[in-house]
């Protein structure tokens, strides 16, 4: 046996500390983290298909059908990730006649809450956002509000070229409370440009792309650029949104659903300074949301939360508590949920279903489709 | 484990971690190491970075269904981690077959100290990797089961949760076709 015995043996390195480090706190996540341990209904869709309709269906105030609207514009798989291999007509269903095309604030409704970018790596090097490193733990939202605020403010990256992208790349886990990483486990990477005016993701090992990003950066920058005036712009959005499509909404925008779009903002999509810090001072304006300390990302990390407890969905938007650096979302589904999507197939979301996501990388390339 | 400290058994462990969770991070604390090296020597490291953390995650939650009068842990979470390697085994074999097609082990992590032994890996370590390519799984699991993690038979049995005829029976047979191309005095 000698032969076997030696047999890589002094060729193999021992595990580094940071993925000891990395693998233990995902199994202190795991073992922190309890709860009711229920099945999440399987479904016939890919995996990273169903990977991400369950993060949307973890955020999703209104049933999906209220916020995409009927006609879908934007193929599925550029929500599903290059991993979709479903015919994009079979999720959408043919598009129906007659109606008009996707407005931006619809494109906007129909992406998945995800990640965010609020610190901005560029060329490689991290942008750290760090303030006073001895103060308090935050005490209240607003003062983390307020915080984030003033860091993306003080954000010395220099303002990108319009031609620019921001590239972004996260870790997405799905499961069930005190499991996060049971059924799913993805990275998801995407280009977004600094314009606003289109987004990229690999499918197949190629490159496509969509009109529109998510809302129109130039259009929140126009100042004044306040709080309110920002959460105005974006309720707007959605509500002529909903005037088109589903008629839903009756002109108010659930807390939860808007908090779902600032989220997004700042996940996917480059914003000037101001608009950005706009955000973060809107968010605890708005109804119900909360701060929490100490929540878990997908890769271990922990951070203090923007959350958000409605009747459905409890959801976490966890920034690095001393630089306010973004770092992830973390979504319990608290209520089943039946989703219909656009080709009439439903799914089912438990309650206990858990969607994390962590940002890995978040900087400014030259060309959709590049790393650095 | 340093012997002058009386430590509770896995079994132990277990049977606490049901109402008191966080004592199974010990159980982590004891074996990651040796699970992420058998595994990092099968697949390389980053594989195995991924094979360790879920090994612990899928242990933590099937806990209820361990047999905690057995001490030890250790052939239950190479199960669990050998069913992990699984998963990857067309990549271990084409890895193994690179090995013994160009002398150079593709494991894609070198260390500075082991770049001169890659690059010159021994004959007999190219005829081997070959074998080790062209054994059925199960018979792979369990020769470097027994070769490099020195398990019993039994324990072996334990962790794929197969017999202990079949155990000896897989042996016998991996060896002796890595007896074929290695010489009879090495097996």
């Amino acid at each position: 046996m000698n032969a076997i015995k030696e047999f890589r043996r002094n060729t193999t390195p021992a595990m580094t500390v940071e993925a000891a480090d990395a693998a233990r706190a995902r199994l202190m996540t795991a073992i922190r983290e309890p709860g009711a341990v229920q099945p999440v209904t399987a479904n016939q869709e890919p995996w990273a298909a169903r990977l991400v309709t369950a993060i949307h269906g973890l955020w999703a105030t209104q049933p999906v059908t209220a916020i995409h609207g009927p006609e879908a514009t934007q193929p599925v798989t550029a929500i599903h990730g290059p991993e979709a291999t479903q015919p994009v007509t079979a999720i959408h269903g043919p598009r129906t006649v007659g109606k008009p095309t996707a407005t931006r604030a619809r494109r906007l409704g129909r992406r998945v809450a995800v990640a965010a970018a609020l610190a901005l790596v560029v060329g490689g090097t991290v942008v750290t956002l760090r303030d006073q490193p001895d103060m308090a733990p935050v005490a209240s939202v607003a003062e983390l509000g307020e915080r984030a605020a003033r860091a993306a403010e003080n954000d010395p990256t220099p303002t990108p070229g319009p031609g620019q992208w921001l590239y972004t790349k996260e870790l997405q886990l799905t499961g069930v409370e005190g499991d996060v990483d049971r059924d799913r486990r993805d990275t998801w990477e995407r280009w977004t440009s600094v314009d606003g005016k289109r987004s990229a993701w690999y499918q197949g090992g190629k490159l496509m792309f969509q009109g529109s990003a998510i809302m129109n950066p130039t259009e929140l920058a126009k100042p004044p650029v306040t709080s309110a005036g920002v959460i105005a712009k974006i309720e707007a959005a959605i509500l002529d949104e909903d005037h088109r499509g589903p008629q839903e909404l009756n002109g108010q925008v659930p807390p939860g659903m808007l908090f779902m779009e600032i989220n997004q903002l700042i996940t996917e999509q480059w914003l000037a300074p101001d608009v950005r810090a706009a955000l973060f001072r809107a968010l605890p304006t708005i109804k119900g949301i909360t701060v929490t300390q100490d929540v878990p990302v997908a890769d271990g990390r922990r951070g203090v939360a923007f959350s958000l407890t409605d009747a459905e969905v409890r959801s976490y938007l966890i920034l690095d508590p001393e630089t306010f650096r973004y770092l992830g979302t973390n979504s319990t589904r608290l209520k089943d949920r039946t989703y219909k999507w656009a080709d009439d197939s439903k799914e089912t979301f438990k309650a206990g279903t858990v969607g994390l996501t962590a940002q890995l990388e978040a900087k400014i390339v030259n060309q959709a489709g590049q790393r650095s | 484990m340093s012997a002058e400290t009386v430590e509770i058994d896995d079994g132990e462990l277990i049977r606490r971690s049901a109402h008191d969770p966080e004592q199974f991070a010990a159980l982590f604390d004891r074996y990651a190491k040796q699970i992420h090296l058998y595994a990092a020597r099968r697949l390389g490291t980053q594989a195995a970075d991924d094979i360790v953390a879920e090994t612990f995650l899928a242990a933590f939650r099937r806990r209820g269904t361990y047999d905690t009068s057995f001490a030890l842990a250790r052939p239950w979470l190479y199960g669990i981690a050998t069913t992990l390697i699984a998963r990857h085994r067309r990549q271990e074999e084409r890895l193994l077959r690179a090995l013994s097609r160009t002398g150079v082990d593709p494991l894609p992590e070198a260390l500075a100290d082991t770049v001169t032994r890659r690059v010159t890996a021994q004959g007999r370590d190219r005829e081997l990797a070959g074998a080790l390519a062209a054994l059925p799984r199960g018979h792979r699991d369990v020769l470097l089961l027994v070769a490099w993690e020195d398990m019993s038979y039994e324990e072996v049995a334990r962790a794929l949760d197969i017999s202990v005829g079949t155990v000896r029976s897989r042996l016998h047979r991996a060896r002796k076709k890595a007896r074929n191309v290695l010489g009879d005095e090495e097996l």
